[in-house]
C-alpha cells in the first residue's frame, strides 16, 4: 500500500521536481527519487504528513534510510549536546525554557559594530521628534572622571533556535536590533550584508526568509522558513549515511543556515558534538 | 602597546571610567508593554527589574548594560558568565510626569541605599549591591513611543583618584604561569560561590601562584595591607580605562580600609574565549591612592544618568510603531511577503510600481469585490470604489466583501461596505467609496432640472476620479455603464482593465491606450480594421511585418466597444452573453477578477506600460515580454473547457466609444455631448461614427459572410479557439469578427 504511494508520488511529481529544481532552486534533483515524499512538503503540509508517514515506513527498508527530518525527543537531546559543547566554548548559546509550557529554545545574542553612519541616520529617523526639549540641566556631569567612549553604533543579533512540530525540523529565528531595543528592518539587515556576499544568499535559503511571530514569545521575527529546510539537509545527511558518519542534526542544519544571517558555527562543533543515540 | 604607554605618561594621573551604555534587547519593550497593559496599568511605584554585563565581549563593543525581555523576572537566572545588576523601574503615566520625575532625587535615594549597605556592611557580604541602576520609563502605547532615561549612580571623591602606576595589560605583569593559576583560581572561587561570574573579588599573588577569594574574607586573607589587589569583573574593553563597576568599589574600599592602605592594585578582569580560546591576558592593572572618606560622613555626592546620543544630560526615545503597532506588522507583513516574491521567484519585479498604483474600481459587486482582495494580495494600497447598490441577501455568498449583517435593515452601499471591510480586512490601506450612479446612453436624464444638475455633478465626479487614479477597472453589470467611463479615461489617456461575465465565459481585457494627446499627430487614426471596402487594399496596419494578429502597439488596442457594431444604451436587444452578468457560473468572478489585476500588474511591469504591444496565444510560446511574461490584450475564458485565449484587436476608427470622432465630440462640448448620448436612443452614436453608414454597407458583405460555411471560417480566421465565439457571439455578430479579421481572408 505504501509502495503504491510511492510510485503514484514519483509518477505526479517528477515532471515538477525537475521543473522546479532547475528553475527555482538551483537545487540538485538527488541521483534517486526513494524519497520523493519529502518533496511534497511544501505543496500542502496535511497531505504531505500522511504521505510521508506512509512513505517513511517504505524507507526503512530500502538503501537510504537517512531521515531528513527530526522529531522533537532528538531535537531536545541535539541541542542537549549543542550546548554542552558551547558552554566549552562560551560562545554565547544558552536554553531558554519558557514558564508554564514545557517548550523552549536555544537561544545566541551577538554584537556587530553596525556602519556608522547608516545607524545613526536611522537613529534619528527613530527617535521621537519632542524627546531632544528633555534635556535637563540640573542634572549631574561628571565628564572628568569619564572615559571618552566612542560613540559605537552596534547591532544586537538575536537567534532563536525552536523546534517545528508541523514541519519536523529546526527553525532558525532571528531580530536584529540596536542598542535602543528597535528592530531593524529586513532592508537594514540585507544592507549590513556585504554585498559580495549577498549574490550567495540570494541562491541559498535566504529566500526562504519570512516575517513571523515568534512562537513562544509573541513578537516579530524573521523566519528561514522551515518549508525547504528538508530540501537543503538532505544533501548533507545523505552524504553523510553514505560515509557511515553519524551527525548532529542541529550542528549540521545550523552550520548551511547559520551563515545566511550572520550566524557562524565554528567548525569545531561539527566533530565535538555527536549526534544523540 | 607601548605607545600607548608613553602617550600615558604625559596623561594627568586620574582615573577615568568608562560609563555604561544601556543596552535594551527587542523583548524588551515588548514585555514592558505586556507589563504595563496587564499588571502596572497606572501604578507608577517603582518595580524591581534586573540586568547584566559582561566582560568577555571582544573589544571595541561599549561598555554595555543589558536588559532583556526577562529583566521583569528578577529571580530569573543571569546569563552563564554575566554579573546581574538590579535595578528600579520607574515608569510614568504621562510624559508630563517622566519629564517632572526629580532625577537628582532619584539618583540620590539610590546613592544612599548603596551608602547605607557600604555603612553596614552588607556591600561586604553582597558587594553585587555596588551595581545598581535606575530606570526611568513612559510608554507612550497609542504611537508605540518609548521615552527612558538610565542612571547608573555611583558615588564620588570630591578630588577623583589618583593612579599611581598606570594601566597595563595583564600579560604584561603576570607570566603565562601567573595567568593560568589566576584563572584556575577564578573558576574554583565561582563555583564554590555557586555562579559562573564573581563581581569583586581579593587578589594575592607570588612568582608561582595566584590566590583570589571573596570580598568578605579579607581579614582572613590580607595578612598585611602593606600591598593590596582587588580584582573587579571588568565589562570596559578600553585598554586604559577600568568600566563603571569600580567606582562605588573604590568608594566601599576607601571607606571601609582606607585609612589603612595606602595604595591599592586593581585587576580589571576581563575574560573571553574566541573560537574556543580563553583570554585573560588583556585583563588590565593598575595602582591608584584612594582618597580618605569617613563612613560617618554623610553620603558622597553621586552622579551616574547617562547622557543622550547627542551627548546631552537627556532622555532617549526609541518609536517602535514598526515593530510594535498591529497596523504597522500588518503592513510590512504584505510588502514583506511580496519582497520574498520578488527575492525568490521574480527579481526584476517593479513592486513600487504596483504598490503605488491608485486603482478605482467601477462596480464593487462580484467582480469589484475580487478585484479588491486581489489588489490588496499584490500590496495596492490605494482603491476607490463607486457602486450605487446596496447590499441585499443573495450578495455575501458570491461578494466576498460582505456579511449577511450588511443586508439587513435595506442593505448597506457597497461602495462604503466594501471600503469598512478593506480597512478590516488590512487597515494599511487607503480606501475611499463612492455611492454614485454612472449615467448611461440611452438612460435619459433630462427628466428635471434636478435630474441634469446631478448627471453633470455624477459626470464632474467620475471625470475627477478617473483623473485622480491611474488604472480604471470596469467591473459593472451592465454594458451602458461602461461607456461613460470608457470615453473619460480614453480622453484622459488612463488606463482600463475591464472584466466582463457570461454564464460560463468571460472577457478581461486592457482598453488600448490612445498616445499621449501632445505627440497625436502623424499617427492620429485608429485606422484599424477599417471597412471591408478598402480593407484589401492599403489601410493594413502600418507597423511593417505585422500581420493583425500580432504585434499590435498598446495605442492601436480596441476598446469594449470596438467590437460591437450597435452603440451601447438599448438593453432590450440581443446582448452578447458576456454581458448578462448575474447568471454566471460562480466561481467565474474569481477567475475573471483575479485575472483583471494580474492583467495590470502585468502590463505595470512592462517598460512602455499601457503601450505594450499585446500578447497573443501565439506568444505563450515565445520569449515573454515582461518578468511576468505576457501581456495579452484580452483573455477570453471558457469555463466549459477550462480554456482561455489571448485575441487582440485593433481599435475601430467607427467605435462608439474610443474614436476620435467621439473624443474630439467629448473634449470640445462636454456635458452638453454627454447629455445628448444619454437622452438620445443609440442612434444618435451610431450616426454619429458612421456606425449606421458602416451598417448599410457591410449588409453584402453579411451575407456573403453566411455563404461561407460558418465553421471554416472561425477554424481558419480564428485559430481554432473562436469556436467558441458561437457560444459568445450572437449570430448576427459574427459578421463583425469577419470585419475584424476579414484581412486575412484572401477572397475579401
Ligand atoms: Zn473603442
Amino acid at each position: 500500500m505504501s509502495s503504491k504511494n510511492v510510485l503514484f508520488s514519483k509518477k505526479l511529481l517528477i515532471p515538477w521536481l525537475e521543473k522546479y529544481s532547475q528553475k527555482n532552486t538551483g537545487w540538485k534533483l538527488p541521483d534517486h527519487f526513494s524519497h520523493v515524499s519529502c518533496y511534497i512538503s511544501p505543496l500542502s503540509l496535511e497531505g504531505s504528513r500522511k504521505w510521508h508517514g506512509t512513505t517513511m515506513m517504505s524507507d526503512k527498508e530500502g538503501s537510504s534510510a537517512a531521515s531528513c527530518y527530526l522529531d522533537e525527543k532528538s531535537f531536545h537531546l541535539s541541542c542537549q549536546l549543542f550546548l554542552q559543547y558551547s558552554s566549552v566554548l562560551k560562545d554565547g548559546w544558552s536554553w531558554t525554557e519558557f514558564k508554564g509550557v514545557k517548550e523552549g529554545y536555544m537561544k545566541k545574542t551577538i554584537l556587530i559594530p553596525g556602519r556608522l553612519c547608516s545607524l545613526l541616520n536611522q537613529f534619528w529617523k527613530h527617535k521621537t521628534e519632542d524627546v531632544d526639549a528633555l534635556v535637563e540641566d540640573q542634572v549631574d556631569d561628571d565628564t572628568e572622571n569619564q572615559a571618552v567612549c566612542e560613540n559605537q553604533a552596534v547591532m544586537c543579533y538575536e537567534y532563536h533556535v525552536l523546534y517545528s512540530c508541523s514541519y519536523q525540523v529546526p527553525v532558525l529565528y532571528f531580530r536584529a536590533s540596536t542598542l535602543d531595543g528597535r528592530l531593524l528592518s529586513l532592508e537594514e539587515v540585507w544592507n549590513n550584508i556585504r554585498p559580495n556576499y549577498r549574490k550567495h544568499l540570494l541562491q541559498g535559503p535566504w529566500d526562504t526568509l519570512t516575517q513571523q511571530e515568534h512562537p513562544l514569545l509573541g513578537q516579530p521575527f524573521f523566519v528561514l522558513h522551515p518549508c525547504r529546510t528538508e530540501e537543503f539537509m538532505r544533501p548533507v545527511l545523505q552524504m553523510a549515511h553514505v560515509e557511515k558518519r553519524k551527525v548532529n542534526y542541529i550542528v549540521t542544519w545550523l552550520s548551511v543556515m547559520g551563515p545566511m544571517v550572520r550566524l557562524e558555527v565554528p567548525l569545531s562543533y561539527c566533530t565535538a558534538v555527536a549526534a544523540p543515540d | 602597546m607601548a605607545a600607548e604607554l608613553t602617550e600615558k605618561g604625559s596623561a594627568p594621573p586620574k582615573l577615568q571610567f568608562a560609563p555604561f551604555s544601556s543596552a535594551l534587547e527587542a523583548g524588551f519593550w515588548h514585555q514592558l508593554t505586556q507589563k504595563k497593559l496587564n499588571d502596572y496599568r497606572l501604578d507608577e511605584s517603582p518595580k524591581s527589574i534586573k540586568g547584566y554585563y559582561y566582560n568577555g565581549d571582544p573589544s571595541g563593543l561599549p561598555t554595555r548594560l543589558t536588559l532583556e525581555f526577562s529583566a521583569f523576572e528578577i529571580d530569573g537566572p543571569t546569563p552563564a558568565h554575566c554579573c546581574p545588576a538590579v535595578g528600579t523601574l520607574y515608569n510614568t503615566n504621562t510624559l508630563e510626569a517622566f519629564k517632572s520625575t526629580d532625577k537628582k532625587a532619584l539618583l540620590d535615594q539610590v546613592a544612599n541605599e548603596i551608602w547605607n549597605a557600604i555603612k553596614s556592611g552588607a556591600a561586604v557580604e553582597d558587594p553585587s549591591v555596588l551595581t545598581r541602576f535606575i530606570l526611568l520609563t513612559f510608554a507612550d502605547l497609542k504611537k508605540y513611543h518609548f521615552y527612558y532615561w538610565f542612571c547608573f549612580p555611583a558615588l564620588c571623591f570630591v578630588e577623583g583618584i589618583q593612579l599611581v602606576k598606570d594601566p597595563v595589560l595583564l600579560e604584561q605583569k603576570f607570566s603565562l604561569k601567573q595567568i593560568s593559576s589566576f584563572q584556575v583560581a577564578y573558576d574554583r572561587l565561582c563555583s564554590s560561590s555557586g555562579t559562573t561570574a564573581v563581581p569583586y573579588f581579593l587578589v594575592k599573588y607570588s612568582e608561582k601562584s595566584v590566590e583570589v577569594a571573596s570580598l568578605k574574607d579579607w581579614s582572613l586573607f590580607f595578612a598585611d595591607l602593606k600591598k593590596v589587589t582587588v580584582g573587579v569583573y571588568d565589562p570596559c574593553t578600553l585598554p586604559q580605562h577600568p568600566g563603571w563597576p569600580l567606582r562605588n568599589f573604590l568608594v566601599l574600599l576607601a571607606s571601609k580600609w582606607g585609612s589603612q592602605l595606602d595604595v591599592v592594585e586593581v585587576l580589571c578582569f576581563r575574560d573571553r574565549t574566541l573560537q574556543g580560546i580563553r583570554s585573560v591576558q588583556h585583563s588590565i592593572i593598575f595602582q591608584v591612592k584612594l582618597p580618605s572618606l569617613s563612613l560617618s560622613a554623610a553620603c558622597p555626592k553621586s552622579v551616574g544618568w547617562e547622557k543622550n546620543p547627542k551627548g546631552a544630560m537627556g532622555p532617549r526615545s526609541v518609536n517602535l510603531s514598526e515593530c510594535m503597532d498591529p497596523k504597522r506588522l500588518a503592513e510590512s507583513s504584505v510588502d514583506l511577503n511580496l519582497k520574498l516574491m520578488r527575492w525568490r521567484l521574480v527579481p526584476s519585479l517593479d513592486l513600487d510600481k504596483v504598490v503605488s498604483t491608485k486603482c478605482l474600481l467601477l462596480g464593487a459587486g462580484t467582480l469589484g469585490c475580487n478585484v479588491a482582495r486581489t489588489l490588496m494580495g499584490w500590496g495596492v494600497r490605494h482603491i476607490t470604489f463607486v457602486d450605487n447598490a446596496k447590499i441585499s441577501y443573495s450578495n455575501p455568498v458570491r461578494q466576498p466583501l460582505y456579511e449577511f449583517e450588511d443586508c439587513l435593515s435595506g442593505g448597506k452601499s457597497k461602495a462604503l461596505a466594501a471600503v469598512d471591510r478593506l480597512r478590516k480586512i488590512f487597515p494599511g490601506v487607503n480606501a475611499e467609496g463612492f455611492n454614485m450612479s454612472i449615467p448611461m446612453p440611452g438612460h435619459p436624464v433630462n427628466f428635471s432640472e434636478v435630474t441634469i444638475a446631478q448627471a453633470q455633478r455624477d459626470v464632474e465626479q467620475l471625470e475627477a476620479l478617473i483623473s485622480a487614479h491611474d488604472v480604471v477597472f470596469l467591473l459593472m453589470d451592465t454594458r451602458e455603464s461602461r461607456w461613460l467611463p470608457t470615453v473619460i479615461a480614453a480622453s484622459q489617456r488612463k488606463l482600463i482593465v475591464n472584466a466582463a461575465l457570461g454564464f460560463d465565459t468571460f472577457v478581461v481585457m486592457r482598453h488600448g491606450l490612445k498616445k499621449p494627446k501632445a505627440s497625436d499627430a502623424g499617427d492620429s487614426s485608429p485606422s484599424s480594421a477599417s471597412s471591408l471596402s478598402d480593407s484589401s487594399s492599403s489601410s493594413t496596419p502600418a507597423i511593417p511585418g505585422a500581420s493583425l494578429f500580432s504585434n499590435i502597439p498598446g495605442h492601436r488596442l480596441g476598446c469594449y466597444f470596438c467590437n460591437d457594431v450597435v452603440a451601447p444604451g438599448d438593453s432590450t436587444r440581443d446582448r452578447t452573453l458576456d454581458q448578462q452578468c448575474t447568471v454566471s457560473r460562480p466561481g467565474l468572478a474569481m477567475i475573471a477578477g483575479a485575472l483583471a489585476v494580474e492583467l495590470m500588474i502585468s502590463i505595470l511591469q512592462h517598460p512602455e506600460g499601457g503601450y505594450a504591444v499585446a500578447s497573443s496565444s501565439d506568444d505563450r510560446m515565445n520569449e515573454p515580454p515582461t518578468s511576468l511574461g505576457l501581456v495579452p490584450h484580452q483573455i477570453r475564458g471558457f469555463l466549459s473547457r477550462f480554456d482561455n485565449v489571448l485575441p487582440a484587436s485593433l481599435a475601430f476608427d467607427k467605435c462608439t466609444a474610443c474614436s476620435p470622432v467621439v473624443l474630439d465630440h467629448y473634449e470640445r462640448d462636454g456635458f452638453q455631448f454627454l447629455s445628448k448620448v444619454f437622452n438620445s436612443s443609440h442612434s444618435f452614436l451610431e450616426d454619429l461614427t458612421g456606425l449606421t453608414l458602416l451598417h448599410q454597407e457591410t449588409q453584402a458583405a453579411e451575407r456573403m459572410y453566411f455563404c461561407t460555411s460558418l465553421c471554416t471560417i472561425t477554424v481558419c480566421l480564428l485559430n481554432l479557439t473562436y469556436c467558441a465565439f458561437n457560444r459568445m457571439y450572437p449570430v448576427q455578430k459574427l459578421w463583425h469578427i469577419f470585419r475584424v479579421y476579414g484581412h486575412f481572408f484572401p477572397m475579401c
